[in-house]
């Protein structure tokens, strides 16, 4: 005997189809949606900590000196940086840098994927950066000759 | 079974999964809202932490006459006169101009200079002298560590920098003479004060050397801990001063 009403396995479903379907798309979409957005964060936490490692070395002795920087930024720095996947700029400032303009002062060590990169506003503006500013006595040239004076690091991680 | 019931079941069953999956996206939502936000906190947390270890050891290389040029940056608080410096911004003043002479001493010894003659009994401590001769080292702190925490007060954070002396099991704090204490927040004293939760403290120890005359002349070394501290309060220095 026939059953009356019965389309078919699949067809007495119909009605459910679109919201079942309807459910998973916005299942998997944002499935998809946190899956980039962790990624993004712990780039971004990861990013942070690395430049949290380099500034632990760069601000070691509280004195940081444009010309005898070479050995802690090959022998320590470069490491650091490469095991943790990241390029960075250490910019030192002394007592004459103008506080208010960014990415200003003498850059004194970095890792950069281009070879003899200038570390600016403008090369910085496209990438996701982390900085740290630190205070550090530094070599200040005075009317009276050179002193050690109030300056400042910045510690300026990116990635590719 | 009619047509329309099975219907009616059928699109029961897909709102029914349907809500499902609404509430796995909500809980997916609120888990991905918070997430990170600790670790930010820890490493923010750990900047701060590390950019006041970095400003003690800072003050021990920092010449004192190079902060001959630090000003109130009208900022009224910092000056000598609040009152004179509110009515008239050219008036502003910190005194830092007199560290003009002070060439090849850090603030580090300047302060220890300063402290060389701490009297427990007297009350002596961080007064700009050594004995009847002047040593600014109050003066070099305040203004070496206006310059260093700029950024803090700036950002609205308030700080503090305070010195305790050892003895025995015990801390004093040592007094810090006159009007204006190592802090841009007028209405703390210590950094033993109770400011929110979000108060960051660091401790270091400071070691000062004190000689009497005396044949052979005897030195002793007395333990004294340097204390910093910052917490936001949410004003910045140039709006709370004004």
């Amino acid at each position: 005997m026939a059953r009356r009403g019965f389309i078919g396995p699949i067809g007495d479903d119909i009605p459910s189809i679109f919201p079942i379907i309807a459910g998973i798309v916005l299942f998997i979409a944002t499935l998809i949606y946190a899956n980039n957005e962790f990624s993004s964060k712990n780039d971004a936490i990861n990013l942070r900590k690395a430049g949290l490692d380099l500034s632990y070395i760069v601000v070691e002795k509280g004195y940081v000196n444009q010309y005898g920087f070479g050995n802690t930024c090959n022998d320590l720095l470069k490491p650091s940086a490469t095991k943790n996947g990241v390029y960075f700029a250490v910019m030192l400032r002394d007592c004459t840098t103008d506080p208010s303009e960014s990415f200003a002062g003498t850059e004194i060590c970095s890792l950069t994927q281009e070879t003899n990169a200038e570390i600016n506003s403008t090369y910085l503006t496209e990438k996701q950066t982390s900085i740290f500013n630190y205070p550090v006595a530094t070599d200040c040239v005075t009317p009276d000759g050179t002193k050690e004076g109030l300056g400042s690091v910045s510690i300026i991680t990116w990635y590719k | 079974m009619s047509n329309a019931l099975r219907a009616q079941a059928s699109l029961f069953d897909g709102i029914a999964f349907l809500t499902l999956v609404m509430t796995s996206i909500a809980v997916i939502f609120v888990s991905l809202s918070g997430y990170g936000a600790m670790q930010n906190t820890i490493i923010n947390r750990a900047h701060i932490t590390n950019y006041l270890q970095n400003s003690f050891k800072t003050i021990y290389y920092v010449d004192a006459s190079t902060l001959s040029a630090v000003t109130c940056n009208d900022e009224p608080y910092y000056c000598d006169s609040e009152s004179a410096c509110r009515a008239n911004t050219n008036d502003c003043t910190m005194g830092c101009d007199k560290l003009t002479t002070w060439t090849g001493i850090s603030v580090a010894e300047l302060i220890k200079r300063d402290m060389r003659d701490y009297n427990q009994t007297t009350g002596t401590g961080l007064d700009d002298k050594f004995g009847l001769a002047s040593a600014p080292g109050k003066l070099a702190a305040r203004c070496a560590f206006k310059e260093i925490f700029q950024p803090f007060s700036t950002a609205g954070y308030s700080y503090m920098v305070d010195f305790k002396k050892i003895s025995g099991q015990n801390a004093v704090q040592v007094p810090q003479l006159g009007t204006k204490m190592i802090t841009n927040n007028k209405d703390v004293t210590s950094c033993d004060q109770t400011l929110g939760k979000e108060k960051l403290v660091v401790n270091a120890p400071f070691k000062v050397f004190k000689c009497i005359n005396a044949t052979p002349p005897q030195c002793e070394g007395q333990d004294f801990i340097m204390t910093a501290c910052v917490w936001p309060t949410r004003v910045t220095a140039t709006a709370a001063a004004s």
